[in-house]
């Protein structure tokens, strides 16, 4: 792995008021991964992509992408250094088409004026899955669809680093499956870089090059999914301390 | 060349189209003679180039702008400080001076709109109410320009028979503009931000739309045609006073806005051109009930049309949205 990490956390803490949500965390994403988020409910999982969009600012530490401090920056404008993010409740915007949401994205994004958003979205729409439903109401979609054009939405920008919340909750075990090997494909036939925060265990153990384990805001395991699974630490938190 | 081919793809949309009809014959009126018709669309074509200035912040950032009159009046107000500043008449065309009420108007809009847009729902709508009264009660107590009195403008504005051709024409133009304008951001990058905006503004900013950066900028254009129809209005009148700022002419502009759909394009032209029809037509026939009629036709058409007539269309019809912006 060449040059600095794509995505560099240094001690980074968030506190809402008495609760330490992320206490100390430095993590490193590099270009090309896949780095599942891992945690119980409340760990500071969201917290973090927070904190690294710029929703939040950290109480202390510093988060760099590509090598460039983006903490205290505003949002659009730690956006426009390649980060793009979906939402664990789906946010799509519902007054718009399908093909609208997915051009947002490109507009804002990498593309060069309307004619090219326009083809980067119809070429991205078609990537997630979305043929056909292009000009339909994104209000009309179903969750797995409004979660597929949640990614589009952020893809279409073309982003250097993907933050997935959640990707696969909700949808069933096909969708799961299909979804997984969408996530793959964003990594080797876009070349994206992607974190993703995951409950469902198989698949985020599947497709993860590397998984971080949180616990309580701080970072108990960080490595292979394989070495991760065996981790004492991480099955206590699972199952409960005195296990 | 792709620029020459842009243009002329527009022109086979047919809202663009209807527009300039409609303008086409407004630029007709005045040929008649006919001073009545004529001071009529001036009227008429003041309120609706207000209302496209309210509907760009109503419609595209969602922002309720209840004190939006304060932009007219401010245009108004520069018009008269400058022709006056003289102490006597004046060798140029008044309206040359009416760009600059926009501008003033654009900047007191973006000096406002920086923190106040911030504010989301109904705090932004008071923020502005309060600085309409604000101005308003300024200009009360103003007495270099005027006070409460007002401000008339016979020394500096003496050729009075050159005024009312000029205000049409200037105020057509604006109105066409103003269209132009509106149409104009929702075809672009900058209306699908905005429509990104009003669906989900955390989502557009992390998307990479300075949310607050877009609705300030449209806030001060939409307040820059207010500005410049005040100025013409202000000349015009041969005069200007506090009344200019009257908050009630803001529920002239919201019922023309509702009335013809609230974000559209061609909403403040079709809902501005009814209204004054169906307004001066009760005033002839009902001179004392013409009020309470007209309240109950406005019901009626809000019920028959919830979106305005150009929003309600659009819903209704899948094949008319593509067209009718």
């Amino acid at each position: 792995m060449t040059g600095p990490p794509l995505l560099e956390l240094s001690a980074v803490t968030k506190r809402f008021g008495g609760l330490t949500a992320v206490k100390d965390l430095s993590m490193s994403v590099h270009r090309g991964e896949i780095v599942g988020l891992i945690g119980p409910n409340g760990a500071g999982k969201t917290t973090i992509f927070n904190v690294i969009t710029g929703v939040y600012r950290p109480d202390s530490g510093t988060v760099t992408v590509a090598g460039e401090r983006v903490d205290g920056l505003a949002r659009y404008r730690i956006a426009r250094r390649g980060v793009r993010r979906t939402y664990q409740i789906v946010r799509p915007f519902a007054d718009m088409s399908v093909l609208e949401n997915v051009l947002v994205g490109a507009l804002f994004g990498e593309a060069q004026g309307q004619e090219e958003a326009e083809h980067k979205a119809r070429e991205v729409a078609a990537f997630m899955g979305l043929t056909g439903r292009e000009d339909e109401p994104a209000a009309t979609l179903n969750l797995g669809e409004k979660k597929r054009l949640e990614i589009a939405r952020a893809l279409a920008a073309d982003p250097q680093l993907l933050l997935l919340d959640e990707a696969l909750s909700g949808l069933t075990p096909r969708e799961i499956d299909v979804a997984s090997d969408t996530i793959s494909r964003i990594r080797t036939e876009l070349g994206k870089t992607i974190v993703i925060v995951e409950h469902v265990m198989r698949a985020i153990m599947a497709i993860s090059d590397r998984i971080v384990v949180l616990h309580h805001g701080e970072k108990i395991a960080d490595g292979a999914p394989q070495d991760v699974r065996r981790d004492r630490q991480v099955i206590e938190a699972y199952l409960g301390e005195s296990a | 060349m792709m620029g020459i081919r842009r243009v002329a793809a527009l022109w086979r949309r047919p809202t663009p189209l209807l527009a300039l009809a409609v303008c086409g014959l407004l630029a007709l009126v005045p040929l008649s003679d006919n001073a009545e018709w004529i001071t009529f669309c001036i009227t008429m074509m003041n309120l609706i180039v207000l209302t496209y200035s309210l509907n760009m912040v109503v419609g595209l950032t969602g922002y309720l702008s209840f004190g939006h009159v304060v932009f007219w009046g401010l245009g108004a107000y520069t018009a008269g400080a400058v022709v006056m500043a003289g102490g006597g008449p004046i060798s140029y065309n008044p309206y040359w001076v009416a760009p600059l009420g926009g501008i003033v108007s654009l900047v007191f809009a973006g000096i406002i709109g920086y923190p106040t847009m911030r504010l989301r729902g109904a705090y932004f709508a008071i923020a502005t109410v309060s600085i309409n009264i604000a101005v308003q009660t300024l200009f009360f107590n103003l007495e270099p320009l005027g006070g409460a009195e007002g401000l008339p403008l016979n020394r500096a504005l003496l050729n009075l028979a050159d005024r009312v051709t000029p205000a049409y024409y200037v105020l057509l133009g604006l109105l066409f503009l103003a269209f132009w304008t509106h149409y104009g951001i929702l075809k672009s990058k900058i209306g699908y931000g905005l429509r990104a905006i009003l669906n989900d503004e955390d989502v557009a900013d992390t998307m990479g739309v300075n949310a607050t950066g877009y609705k300030v900028a449209t806030f001060a254009v939409a307040a820059f045609f207010a500005g410049v129809a005040g100025s013409a209005w202000g000349i015009f009148q041969n005069f200007v006073d506090p009344e200019n700022f009257r908050l009630g002419i803001s529920v002239d502009l919201f019922v023309i806005m509702m009335l013809g759909g609230a974000g559209t394009a061609l909403g403040p032209l079709v809902g501005g051109v009814i209204y004054y029809v169906i307004r001066d037509l009760l005033i002839l026939r009902f001179p004392y009930l013409h009020l309470m009629i007209f309240g109950v036709v406005i019901l009626v058409i809000v019920l028959a049309f919830p979106g305005g007539l150009i929003g309600t269309l659009r819903q209704r019809h899948r094949g008319l949205r593509a067209v009718l912006e």
